[in-house]
């Protein structure tokens, strides 16, 4: 039997028909505007998570790629300083070398201190507004013009000596004690002359702490770890300036965070010894959970807060020990300001200890991520690169200063010392030039190897997403062929009718 | 003597035949376009004469019924196959309004949006007490904050907007069945007196498929005339002429589906095609599952990242707070950066010691590479991907079976079309053909009458 055709099943195929052929059409048009195949997800929905893990990769290459050219820059200043340095070193030692007469010894003098405040500036280079050399606590100068005590290079005496306090003076000056009676701190007798040895002080006992006070808030400080006590004749020298760096270990005032919502005060307690260790740290001291001074909770830590020791319950009074080697405590004792004040939860104090030199920053790297998990450390720390503390070979400033005042004093064999001293000072800047310049090359690689990476994912994104224009051409002329069809058969739908033929 | 009257009585007939097939041509021709109109046809059939004769010759026409052309099995197939365009069709429009929301392949999504977050924390990382990076990092955070609600608050949209037409499908929906079962009691007079009800019917089909499109049913047609409508798995609808209404019931912000009379038990799962299965299906388990998996998301992020910046330091020394505010009942719908940041980026806690490092930025930059997500199988990048291309795949899929259902419906309706369909070259023949019966019967009657004045001629 054969279909019959009713007026609706002729339209409706047609309308059918013309909707088909215009999706398709409008389909086509819509990629070769966009110029892409995918332009929603269900168009390729494994395509579109592969776009989308291709830009997130694309996103992390282009940031490591930042955070190389970030490090690099900041290696670039690293080498181009520490290079500075290390010819400014050799400055030095050569005008130690160079040391012949004593007309000339006075000249040198001036000048390795000149250059000895020009490396000190090096030393104290900035990028953007962080120091280079001051470790992770990049917001601090690292280093300040140093108050050296110098030991005559003839001293039977062979213990260390430091400086301490601050010096108030207004103006430069030169000290110099002498041991007058042989004997240990409490026994040896001393003078003193702040006028480079012109006139003296009349003899004095020097105090069995071993500190002596030179004047101006200054004072010198011999320690009991040498060999050989203080013997008449020992000389030792002072260059006070004005702001300078004291040698000795101290430790800064403690301070608490900012938004703690404890009011009262916190100070370095009466019982702190003389801070011990030797390198500079800092200690926090976290509360948790709060409670009242004395009461509350609190946790420990010797690294800057990185990692905590346990939590301590025992009822503290009012002094918290932060560091217990014995003779060297470092203790903080916290102060109310009435009787509702209280320890918050994660309310945190903190307090610099500087192990004896003239640093102020720390030991820890800079690091950047230079790909997914990996990490290159970027910055040469001052302590390695001008101190003998942690991986550190030779005090620098000390070598200098040394060599100043041996020079000053025509100290010929403590102007040879520090000539060696300062050879190694030059070999190991010149270490850490080299190995800067190693880690800005494997920087480059990385970078060069991400360009390549990321050409070859922008290629897969663009296989991805991407239209074949030529197909997309091809397809979208046949279909605007089918569509015309379409529209010319739709036209001619409506004349055919049996009405046409009837008188 | 019975020969020429009856002649001329035949014509008669045969005239009023002819004239109520011509009416019925003119009612076809007419609803050529009504939807759900059955094409009818006028039963003739001949007339035996009053008495059995030796040698009867003569028999009249009479029209025995105004037959409705129409195939009740596709008519049963077609009520089902509404029940399934109605539920993909407004599956397909629903996806078609989620995917538009995860349309990220222009960029500047979240995905866009997540990378730059991860990004500021890397430069951060790289100058920890740069005021620039800081407000960059908080702007890049507000931005990634204010995307996720986005994206949350257009699928809660969707899903209120699907909780509002939830109401108004079963406002419809009442509105068929009531109707239905008016037609029922008509049908059911009209059959009793005999009257022509074909219309009636129509409509009456009309009226189930409209109610299919909207909910699946079943339906059985009584001697009487009258249809009894139930849902899928047997609670009644329609009984004769009386139609059991349904109502919404507010369930924690969303509609259930109850019966008007017992309005504590929801029918929802009773519910199994049309465009209500459909739309309870995408607001109750396709689109909560989205919200559910962005919700996920979101809440890893936050708790990782507070989590890190907890460990660190801000700018004036103080132990991390909050990063983000902690996720509330509504999920990434509530996301927002944490008041302290906004108002000071000196609040990031970017440092790892009090010494203003940049060693927990970096930290919690790398918390973009850790498999926190799907019990440590994806990271948060990867996983917001795979959600991307699982909607794309449930869209791609809605936009096939949708057409597929169309399709089918397509062929089911061009098989009815065949059979009640109305052609107007068919009608147009059938109108020349009872023009032509009117015209023989008028010759037959004009030949009785010349026999007839013959006959008086004689007198």
């Amino acid at each position: 039997m054969l279909t019959r055709i009713t007026n609706n099943m002729r339209f409706t195929t047609i309308i059918d028909n013309l909707n088909r052929a215009q999706n398709n059409y409008s389909s086509l048009m819509e990629q070769m505007s966009s110029q892409k195949k995918i332009n929603r997800p269900s168009d390729d929905p494994v395509g579109a998570t592969r776009v989308l893990d291709y830009r997130s990769a694309q996103d992390s290459i282009a940031q490591y790629g930042r955070n190389i050219e970030n490090a690099d820059a900041w290696l670039q200043l690293t080498d181009t300083k520490l290079e500075n340095i290390g010819d400014l070193i050799g400055q030095a030692r050569e005008a130690g070398v160079n040391n012949q007469s004593s007309e000339t010894a006075q000249v040198l003098a001036q000048n390795v201190g000149s250059l000895l405040e020009e490396i000190l500036s090096l030393a104290n280079s900035k990028f953007g507004d962080r120091y280079l050399f001051s470790g992770s606590a990049t917001d601090g100068a690292p280093f300040e013009r140093i108050i050296l005590p110098v030991a005559n290079s003839e001293n039977g005496f062979d213990g260390s000596v430091y400086t301490g306090g601050t010096y108030t003076g207004t103006a430069d000056k030169s000290y110099t004690v002498r041991i007058a009676g042989s004997g240990a701190p409490g026994t040896a007798t001393c003078e003193l002359s702040d006028d480079g040895g012109a006139t003296w002080s009349a003899a004095a006992t020097v105090p069995a702490s071993g500190t002596v006070s030179l004047g101006d808030g200054l004072t010198v400080r011999f320690g009991d770890d040498g060999a050989t006590e203080l013997t008449a004749g020992d000389l030792f020298y002072v260059n006070a300036y004005t702001g300078g760096q004291t040698t000795d270990a101290r430790i800064d005032t403690p301070r608490a965070a900012a938004n703690n919502g404890f009011a009262g005060a916190v100070a370095l307690d009466a019982s702190s010894g003389t801070y011990g260790g030797d390198r500079n740290r800092t200690y926090a001291v976290k509360f948790v959970g709060g409670g009242a001074v004395g009461d509350a909770d609190y946790r420990v830590s010797s690294d800057g807060g990185k990692t905590w020791g346990a939590i301590q319950t025992a009822s503290w009074g009012n002094t918290i020990t932060v560091d217990n080697t014995v003779g060297h405590e470092v203790v903080l004792s916290l102060t109310a300001s009435g009787p509702t004040d209280q320890l918050d939860d994660n309310d945190l104090f903190f307090v610099n200890a500087y192990a004896p030199g003239v640093y102020s920053g720390n030991g820890e790297d800079l690091s950047i991520a230079t790909g997914r998990g990996s990490h290159m450390t970027y910055n040469v720390t001052g302590e390695e690169a001008f101190t003998d503390r942690g991986r550190g070979t030779v005090d620098l400033f000390a070598a200098l200063e040394s060599l100043k005042t041996a020079l000053e004093n025509g100290d010929r064999e403590g102007v040879n010392a520090q000539v060696d001293r300062l050879t190694t000072a030059q070999d190991s800047i010149r270490q850490y030039v080299a190995e800067s310049g190693a880690r800005m090359s494997s920087l480059n690689i990385s970078k060069e190897n991400y360009q390549v990476l990321d050409d070859k994912i922008s290629g897969l994104l663009s296989e991805t997403e991407d239209v074949d224009l030529e197909q997309v051409i091809v397809e979208f002329k046949m279909k605007e062929t089918a569509l015309q069809a379409a529209y010319a058969m739709s036209v001619q739908i409506g004349k055919l009718s049996i009405l046409d033929y009837l008188g | 003597m019975s020969g020429i009257y009856q002649i001329l009585n035949t014509a008669k007939d045969a005239f009023l035949a002819s004239q109520i097939s011509m009416e019925v041509t003119g009612s076809n021709v007419a609803n050529a376009s009504t939807p759900g109109y059955v094409r009818q046809r006028a039963v003739l059939a001949a007339k035996s004469p009053g008495e059995v004769a030796q040698n009867a010759t003569q028999s009249g026409v009479e029209i025995t019924t105004i037959e409705r052309l129409y195939d009740r099995f596709i008519e049963f197939q077609l009520v089902d196959q509404s029940s399934q365009v109605g539920d993909a069709s407004i599956r397909k429009e629903t996806f078609d309004r989620v995917e538009a929301i995860f349309n990220e392949t222009d960029g500047g999504g979240l995905n866009d949006m997540m990378n730059q977050f991860w990004k500021a924390w890397e430069d951060l990382s790289a100058n920890p007490t740069g005021q620039v990076e800081r407000t960059g990092l908080a702007n890049a955070a507000g931005n990634l904050t204010t995307m996720f609600r986005e994206y949350a608050d257009e699928l809660y949209n969707v899903q209120v907007d699907l909780n509002v037409q939830i109401e108004a499908s079963v406002g419809q929906l009442n509105g068929t069945l009531s109707d239905i079962a008016g037609l029922n009691d008509k049908i059911v007079q009209g059959y009793s007196g005999g009257v022509n009800v074909n219309n009636l019917l129509d409509q009456r089909a009309e009226l189930l498929k409209k109610t299919a499109g909207l909910i699946d049913i079943q339906y059985v047609e009584e001697t009487g005339g009258a249809v009894n409508v139930f849902t899928a798995d047997g609670r009644a609808l329609v009984q004769q002429g009386r139609s059991w209404q349904l109502d919404v019931r507010n369930n924690g912000g969303f509609y259930d589906v109850v019966y008007a009379d017992n309005p504590t038990v929801p029918i929802n799962d009773a519910i199994g095609g049309g465009k209500l299965s459909g739309m309870l299906g995408m607001r109750d388990t396709t689109v909560a599952g989205y919200l559910a998996e962005l919700d996920d998301l979101a809440e890893t992020l936050v708790n990782a990242v507070n989590a890190q910046h907890a460990s660190g330091y801000d700018n004036y020394r103080n132990v991390g707070g909050n990063f983000f505010e902690a996720l509330g009942v509504t999920g990434a719908r509530g996301m927002q950066v944490a008041a302290a940041i906004q108002d000071d980026p000196n609040r990031i806690a970017a440092a790892a010691t009090v010494s203003a490092d940049g060693d927990n930025a970096r930290a919690i930059s790398d918390i973009k590479d850790q498999a926190l997500m799907s019990g440590t199988l994806s990271t948060l990048g990867d996983f917001y991907a795979a959600l991307v291309g699982q909607i794309g795949q449930d869209v791609a899929e809605a936009g096939r079976t949708a057409t597929h259902e169309a399709s089918v419906m397509t062929q089911m309706v061009s098989a009815q079309e065949q059979r009640s369909g109305v052609s107007t070259d068919e009608e147009m023949i059938n109108l020349i053909k009872f023009q032509m019966g009117y015209s023989a019967a008028a010759k037959l009657a004009g030949a009785a009458d010349e026999m007839l004045q013959t006959l008086l001629d004689m007198v």
